[in-house]
């Protein structure tokens, strides 16, 4: 999860049939709901932006369609145009409110779930990164996820189960969730968005795969940070300790970024920089081992990957990567970018300035 | 009836169901039949292998009034409200969710009034670790002494996290994880019962993975089920559980242990693809790697748990890499675990953690090491030896510590220095000046106008510009050292690089090397010395004053 991807609201009205890939997923769906078997508790893991949330109101859609062909909801009765209009009352989302998910909100969501849906067949209750739930959150969780009264569906989004409690993933039907084919992605930028084909493959490939990502990766006001991030990572080595030190301040203060809550249009910031940072490391060290070509990132720094590529060692830029992630959890724990943003950028220079 | 998921549907509802437990269940039953009953219990154990169960098994039986002692008949009006948990005198209180201490005030309340209908007012608190240390406190006297007509009955996960004043008051009863074979039969019963068509061998990987839960296990089936329908095969079930492949496996610590970054690389986009969990990956690599070291520590034991020719294979790799490397690497993976659970991109860590594996290096073994140990005190014993025939040579050999150690250093780039020919000299100096241009473009400038006085095999001698701004550039020790590593990295020696400002003799950064000419001076003067006090004087440059 490079950037965090927020698809509910702009993609509210959503069917099985408008999912891109995920075949495992769907059909799962579609012999859980033909035989009527559906059990009341699901953990979708993957990355952010394959589709676990569309997936998920795809799912409310079919099960309270009124005239559904196969596991395809009609969009035209009440129900769905409900859901499409984004007030069917019995779908609720949960997302962290703030850094995690908090005991009030699980509470708040079993005491909603001890009443009988307004209207719905079946009610369906997502929980949105749920990695992220405290120790509390979860624990509270643990009695409705394993009997919900009836008529209810719970569902959790995560990354990998690993990050849950185990008790937590016991009471779950597990559902895993694939990265998107990076070429199939490509194509349907290209076509379907009308991008340009280098800057659908750039973000295609940086994505791994999550087409929430890619798409946020193609807006413009990242676009036009990509190339300041870039050129700051290139002229790094021939800076002096002074000029780098100017280089992080620069880096620290400027680059605030803006997370999806706010109103105003996302903006860019310190994580996706270093994650910039990290692609690029990743593509030197694609170069440096001659890895094939198409894992490759920044195809349109081709020549100077190329370049630097034979200035650096394979241990160098382990160090590098190992130090680039090392910065984006310090940046999250603790909120100091100055102190974090020196440290990395002081520290990656001192392995470049003896080699380039 | 809406579905149930498996492991809701059979649900134990008799002491008799309950499997692995037969210590707890057995007691439990003898309790209720010679009617000797605490007060309050602790079930504590592992997730999903029947606490609430029990609870609720117990709970019904001591307020059963059909069935036999210790038998809940399920039928009677008792039975059938705690099964649908509607029952007023058996409540069942989520203890992460009313952790306060609000809610143990309340529950303290409603303890004093009798039970409606049943011989015990029950009070079963799941997830009791969660409850708040105020509310643990405020429950210690009641839980100590309540009235005849209450039982308690706590159940949790972590029972390290449950105060020991509260344990002090309860029985407690530790559950078991529950063996691998009781969990395939159960399974085979259900699928029976189901009318589902599974292997056992296909049972025998969800009870492995269930790593003794019953719950998970239940869980798993019943995810594999909705995935391929009323008939499984063995490879539905390693495909839908995210069983990683052994093959990938072997490849990847092949490709560890011959040092192939590109092979690693394309390994982890294939898993990458494929949709297995990066971190679940990196554990199976761990495991991996702890196989192929016990294949090597203890081959006769079956610590193991592979097929033979799985076998064959780990002690082909664990023997081509040897202990040492192995753990080596295996100490590397468990180390940078850390860095997997908390990254944002687990991708780029698994990345580089391998290609970092790939290039850690042939290890030598411990002996191989202790032999050219040996090795080296010989030379060096019998360096010594010349070292006492010969005089003034022998000296000045210990003196300069770098020139023991030709060999060090990277070897692919070695250029003699001419000794005393003035065209090889200056071409020496071109070729360092060159060099230097691609390091240190301020210093490649600065010492391009400067002038060579002497360039012998380990010393350097430059005079700079007597008027020029840039003449006490190298005083700063700290560019005075670069200029040394720099002279170290492209002669492969260490150098001894003497700056005159334009006819004086520059300060002395290094006292450990002194002038050359003076030394050599005093060398010749002490050589009637005794050879220890020779090393002595040449160690602190210092020279004697009486004799």
């Amino acid at each position: 999860m490079w950037l965090c991807v927020s698809i509910l609201g702009t993609y509210f009205k959503m069917r099985f049939s408008e999912i891109i890939g995920q075949e495992k997923a769907k059909g799962f769906f579609r012999r859980v709901i033909s035989e009527d078997r559906i059990p009341h508790a699901y953990l979708f893991t993957g990355i952010a932006g394959v589709g676990k949330t569309s997936t998920a109101i795809a799912l409310t859609m079919a099960l309270n369609c009124r005239r559904p062909t196969d596991i395809e909801a009609c969009g035209v009765c009440p129900p769905c145009r409900q859901m499409a209009g984004g007030n069917f009352p019995d779908f609720i989302s949960i997302k962290p409110d703030g850094q995690n998910i908090k005991i009030e909100q699980i509470r708040e969501v079993n005491r909603r779930l001890s009443f009988a849906p307004v209207s719905a067949r079946y009610r369906v209750c997502v929980i949105q990164q749920a990695e992220a739930m405290t120790r509390e959150a979860a624990n509270s969780f643990l009695k409705t996820l394993e009997e919900p009264p009836p008529g209810n569906i719970l569902v959790l989004n995560a990354v990998e189960p690993l990050n849950l409690l185990p008790t937590i993933v016991s009471r779950c039907q597990r559902v895993p969730f694939q990265p998107l084919p990076v070429e199939a992605m490509i194509e349907w930028l290209v076509r379907v968005k009308e991008m340009d084909r280098e800057r659908a493959t750039i973000v295609g490939r940086a994505s791994g795969g999550s087409l929430g990502l890619a798409l946020r990766m193609s807006e413009d006001v990242f676009w036009e940070k990509r190339d300041v991030w870039i050129s700051r990572i290139l002229k790094l080595p021939s800076l002096s300790k002074g000029d780098a030190l100017t280089m992080a301040m620069e880096s620290a203060t400027k680059e605030k970024g803006r997370g999806s809550d706010d109103a105003e249009p996302i903006e860019p910031g310190l994580p996706e920089m270093l994650a910039l940072w990290g692609g690029w490391y990743r593509d030197l060290l694609i170069v440096k081992v001659g890895a094939p070509k198409h894992l490759m990132t920044n195809i349109d720094f081709r020549d100077q990957l190329n370049d630097v590529a034979q200035y650096v060692t394979i241990e160098n830029l382990t160090a590098s990567l190992v130090a680039v992630d090392q910065a984006v959890r310090d940046l999250r724990r603790m909120g100091n970018p100055q102190l974090v943003m020196g440290h990395t950028i002081l520290g990656l220079q001192r392995l470049y300035s003896n080699e380039t | 009836m809406a579905y149930q998921v498996l492991a809701r549907k059979w649900r134990p509802q008799v002491f008799e169901d309950v499997i692995g437990q037969e210590h707890v269940a057995q007691t439990l039953m003898n309790a209720i039949k010679t009617g000797r009953l605490a007060h309050a219990y602790l079930f504590s154990g592992p997730r999903g292998v029947g606490k609430t169960s029990v609870a609720r098994i117990f709970a019904k039986a001591i307020n059963c009034d059909q069935g036999e002692p210790g038998v809940p008949c399920n039928r009677c009006r008792s039975c059938i409200e705690i099964t649908d948990g509607s029952s007023v005198d058996v409540q069942e209180i989520d203890g992460a969710s009313n952790r306060g201490i609000d809610e143990i005030r309340e529950l303290r309340e409603s303890i004093k009034y009798m039970p409606s209908s049943s011989k015990y007012r029950i009070y079963v608190i799941d997830e009791v670790h969660m409850l708040t240390l105020p509310a643990f406190n405020a429950l210690l006297k009641t839980l100590e002494e309540p009235p005849a007509h209450v039982k308690f009955i706590f159940a949790t996960t972590e029972s390290h996290k449950v105060p020991v004043t509260i344990l002090s008051r309860c029985q407690r009863y530790d559950f078991k994880r529950i063996p691998a074979a009781d969990i395939v039969a159960h399974l085979k019963k259900i699928a029976e019962n189901e009318g589902i068509a599974i292997p056992v061998s296909g049972l025998g990987i969800i009870a492995r993975e269930a790593e003794g839960s019953m719950r998970d296990a239940q869980s798993l089936m019943d995810q594999v089920i909705s995935f391929s329908g009323q008939t499984v095969r063995e490879k539905d079930i390693t495909d839908t559980l995210g069983i990683i492949d052994r093959d990938i496996l072997f490849e990847s610590s092949a490709a560890i242990l011959k040092g192939a970054p590109k092979r690693c690389i394309e390994i982890v986009e294939k898993i990458y693809n494929y949709g297995y969990d990066i971190k679940e990956f990196y554990r199976a690599l761990m495991q991996q790697f702890r196989n192929l070291l016990i294949c090597l520590i203890a081959p006769q034991n079956d610590l193991i748990d592979v097929s033979d020719t799985d076998k064959d294979e780990i002690k082909r790799q664990a023997e081509m890499a040897g202990k040492e490397k192995l753990h080596l690497l295996l100490n590397f993976l468990i180390n940078r675990e850390e860095d997997l659970r908390f990254t944002s991109h687990p991708r780029l860590v698994l990345e580089t953690t391998m290609v970092k594996l790939c290039t850690l290096g042939d290890v030598l073994s411990l002996e191989e090491l202790l032999k050219r140990v040996a090795a080296l005190e010989e030379r060096l014993a019998g360096a010594a030896e010349r070292a006492e025939a010969a005089d003034a040579g022998g000296a000045e050999r210990l003196r300069d510590p770098g020139a023991g150690w030709p060999s060090q250093g990277p070897k692919d780039r070695v250029v003699d220095a001419p000794h005393n020919a003035q065209e090889g000299k200056e071409k020496g100096w071109k070729e360092f000046l060159d060099f230097l241009a691609t390091r240190n473009q301020a210093a490649h400038s600065i010492l391009k106008d400067w002038r060579l006085l002497t360039f012998t095999g380990d010393s350097l001698e430059i005079e700079g510009q007597s008027e020029s701004f840039s003449s006490r550039y190298f005083e700063d020790p700290e560019r005075y050292h670069q200029l040394l590593g720099y002279c170290r990295e492209f002669f492969d020696r260490d150098m001894k690089v003497t700056i005159r400002s334009h006819g004086q003799p520059s300060p002395d950064h290094s006292k450990k090397k002194p002038e050359k000419k003076v030394v050599k001076a005093q060398e010749r003067e002490d050589a009637s010395l005794p050879k220890t006090a020779q090393d002595v004087l040449s160690l602190f440059g210092g020279h004697m004053m009486e004799k």
